[in-house]
């Protein structure tokens, strides 16, 4: 059986706010390439980053955590990140893990947006 | 259904194989879409927890072994492993209200599947580490 990769695009949405949209099963030997993905864009100064989950079907324990790391560094450099197009069975794990309090989790990518412009 | 058996390396990439085992044979037991991603999810957090701390990134010789059956009770995933003997069911569980700065890192896998699973049960058979993971039907 092969091993589905992940495929990662990130776009700029304008000159402050990128997305990454991610697309495939962010399992434990996945995360490390998102990971990686994310890292880059910290090195490039991209500290608000919009993280669209809407084709990703699956995320592991590993896979959060991965992206708990990412929210971190965004928020230490004054940024953010913001999850769009959650799926109720990754907005399940969330909720029991209790990060759906932690991460800003928007409907659309135009609320992600407006996330970035709110007073914290 | 009939009792089904999968024997996978003790890798990161091969967990993907068990994950996708498991979840067709919920499904092929009766269970629901969701409650069969719940064990898969399980089987994957049971096994990448065997990876990363029992065989500790060296496991590529070693390996991992799964079954499912369907009984009276349930659907039921065992999950056998060579590791060093290790009861993961004794992590203490995270908090899931404390801010991040408060948490201990790790035990979310086990977390997971305690809340996913409606029964877990950790022990040894003959020197391998057992666990057992039943969702009802």
């Amino acid at each position: 059986m092969s091993v589905p990769a992940i495929s990662i695009r990130v776009e700029a949405l304008n000159s402050k706010i990128w997305l990454m949209t991610l697309y495939g099963e962010i399992d434990a030997g996945q995360s490390r390439a998102v990971g990686r993905a994310l890292n880059e864009q910290f090195a490039l100064g991209h500290k608000r980053l919009i993280l669209d989950l809407a084709q990703v079907d699956y995320i592991s324990s590993d896979g959060l955590r991965i992206l708990v790391g990412a929210w971190q560094r965004a928020r230490e450099s004054k940024g953010n990140l913001v999850l769009v197009g959650v799926k109720p069975r990754i907005l399940e794990m969330l909720q029991i893990i209790g990060l759906d309090l932690v991460f800003p989790i928007a409907e659309t990518q135009g609320q992600a947006i407006a996330h970035f412009t709110r007073p914290r | 259904m009939d009792e089904r058996h999968l024997q996978i390396k003790g890798s990161l990439e091969a967990i993907v194989q068990a994950r996708h085992f498991v979840h067709q044979a919920a499904l092929d037991a009766g269970l629901s879409e969701q409650a069969a991603h719940h064990c898969a999810l399980a089987v994957d957090e049971a096994c990448t927890n065997i990876v990363e701390h029992g065989y500790r990134g060296e496991g590529t010789n070693q390996v991992i072994d799964i079954s499912c059956r369907k009984d009276d009770n349930g659907f039921v995933i065992t999950v056998l492993d060579d590791s060093p003997a290790f009861d993961p069911l004794a992590v203490p569980d995270p908090n899931p209200a404390a801010s991040m700065n408060e948490r201990e890192p790790g035990g979310w896998g086990v977390f997971l599947i305690k809340k996913l699973m409606d029964d877990v049960v950790y022990d040894r058979q003959n020197s391998r580490n057992r666990l057992l993971m039943m969702k009802r039907l």
